[in-house]
């Protein structure tokens, strides 16, 4: 189970591109110097993150944004974070 | 085949320390009847690339339908720049990518403090944000570092950065010797540029990562570079054919015919055979000297010897206390020097 009281803070290390007009965002760690290219629902998580959202408002907001239903949004939450934790993109708050 | 490198404007969008004096703070872009000429006419005499140079080249004003015409005329393309604009311009440009040979990136220092303190702040940053576009689309892109009294200690580092943020290459110049770059305390002194050239070539010969070393250092032979081996042709944003981007008058002292060169005025044919006859006759001039009394070690940089030759250096008189006045004084080459 998640907690979905936990929130997060998103790497200093890291510069986000938008792609205009394609609805994503390109990724770079500075640290490692890897990239990561994240849709339009993926840089919407990200933003929510960084602004300090917990895992449950997050949730709530991609339910709310992109009309998609709790379980379907907190599948995609979930499985995004573990992905930046993994790489070091984001951290525990 | 050979390439054309067009400097689409003046403008830029950065004022950097390391930049020439004056040479791109202007206002000016090259008009489009002079792109026309060159695109239709250049293909016949061999040129297949084209590469913009500015100021800062995506800054013209009809910079995606320069490129639009230059992809349907079947030319190959690529420009130089400083990154700043690339996120702005990239929708614009994205669907003649597959004829871009390279985009190459101005990079100057490893971190935000080294690169920003010669481009301006937030100038690294940016430029993360457009090659993080290129990495995202498999664009290709290099890097030209400039190596000045400022950041020559990274050179290593700069190499390994290149590499690790996934550019095809990385080619080291060196900046040249203007009154700004001694003002400002960048200019490379002699015994750097010897040590600066050992720099490279060891990195060089210890990876298999493609490492360049721009025009400009020690070398025995008279044309080493592009311009002067004929293959590459300059045209400034005054419409102009020019010898090369390097020298800050762009070689017109050395090529002497300034209005039959003006594409504004006459065709392409006839300002390409004034040019051709003009390179000749330089050549011929340096070799003469060389065959003369070209010994010394200042006429072996090819750069120094070309601004020399047009008369380029004598503000130099007015730093008698530099490094690079003294090295010249005793090598007894200040100003043009003379064939006989
Ligand atoms: S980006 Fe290039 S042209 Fe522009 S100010 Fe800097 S060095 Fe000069
Ligand atoms: S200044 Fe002379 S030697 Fe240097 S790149 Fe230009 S033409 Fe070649």
């Amino acid at each position: 189970m998640i907690d979905h009281n936990q929130s997060f803070k998103t790497s200093p290390d890291v510069v986000v591109t938008e792609l205009d007009g394609e609805n994503e965002s390109v990724l770079l760690h500075l640290g490692t110097k890897k990239y990561y290219t994240l849709n339009e629902t993926g840089v919407r998580i990200w933003q929510l993150l960084g602004e300090g959202d917990t895992i449950g408002e997050v949730i709530r907001k991609i339910c709310t944004e992109y009309e998609v239903s709790s379980a379907s949004a907190e599948k995609s939450v979930s499985e995004l974070i573990q992905s930046l934790l993994k790489e070091a993109l984001l951290s525990q708050g | 085949m050979a390439t054309l490198l067009i400097e689409l404007t003046n403008r830029c969008n950065l004022n950097c320390r390391h930049c020439f004096d004056q040479r791109h703070g202007g206002h000016d872009d090259i008009r489009l009847p002079v792109i026309e000429k060159i695109i239709g006419r250049a293909g016949e005499h061999d040129f297949d690339t084209i590469v913009f140079t500015g100021g800062e080249p995506t800054l013209h004003r009809q910079f995606p339908q320069i490129v639009r015409r230059v992809y349907e005329a079947g030319y190959r393309f690529g420009f130089v720049s400083n990154g700043q604009n690339f996120q702005k311009i990239y929708p614009q440009i994205k669907f003649f990518l597959d004829r871009l040979e390279t985009i190459t990136f101005s990079l100057d220092g490893v971190t935000p403090e080294s690169h920003d303190s010669l481009r301006g702040d937030g100038t690294f940053t940016n430029l993360l944000k457009a090659i993080s576009i290129c990495v995202a689309k498999e664009i290709p892109f290099t890097f030209n570092s400039v190596l000045t009294a400022h950041n020559i200690h990274e050179i290593e580092l700069l190499a390994g950065l290149a590499q690790q943020l996934g550019s095809g290459g990385v080619r080291f110049g060196q900046l040249m010797l203007t009154p700004a770059a001694m003002d400002h305390g960048l200019a490379l002194t002699p015994d750097m540029i010897n040590t600066v050239a050992d720099k490279i070539e060891k990195l060089k010969e210890s990876h298999t990562y493609p490492i360049g070393m721009g025009p400009g250092f020690y070398t025995a032979l008279l044309f080493p570079c592009a311009s002067l081996q004929m293959a590459e042709l300059t045209i400034t944003h005054s419409g102009h054919l020019a010898l090369c981007c390097h020298l800050p008058d762009h070689g017109s002292a050395l090529l002497h015919q300034d209005s039959q060169l003006d594409l504004n005025h006459v065709e392409f044919e006839e300002a390409f055979a004034t040019w051709q006859g003009a390179v000749q006759s330089y050549r011929s001039t340096k070799k003469i000297y060389f065959n003369n009394r070209g010994k010394g070690f200042a006429e072996h940089l090819p750069c120094w010897f070309c601004q020399s030759y047009s008369n380029q250096v004598n503000w130099l008189k007015a730093y008698a206390n530099t490094h690079w006045f003294r090295f010249i004084e005793e090598n007894n080459f200040l100003g043009r020097p003379s064939n006989d």
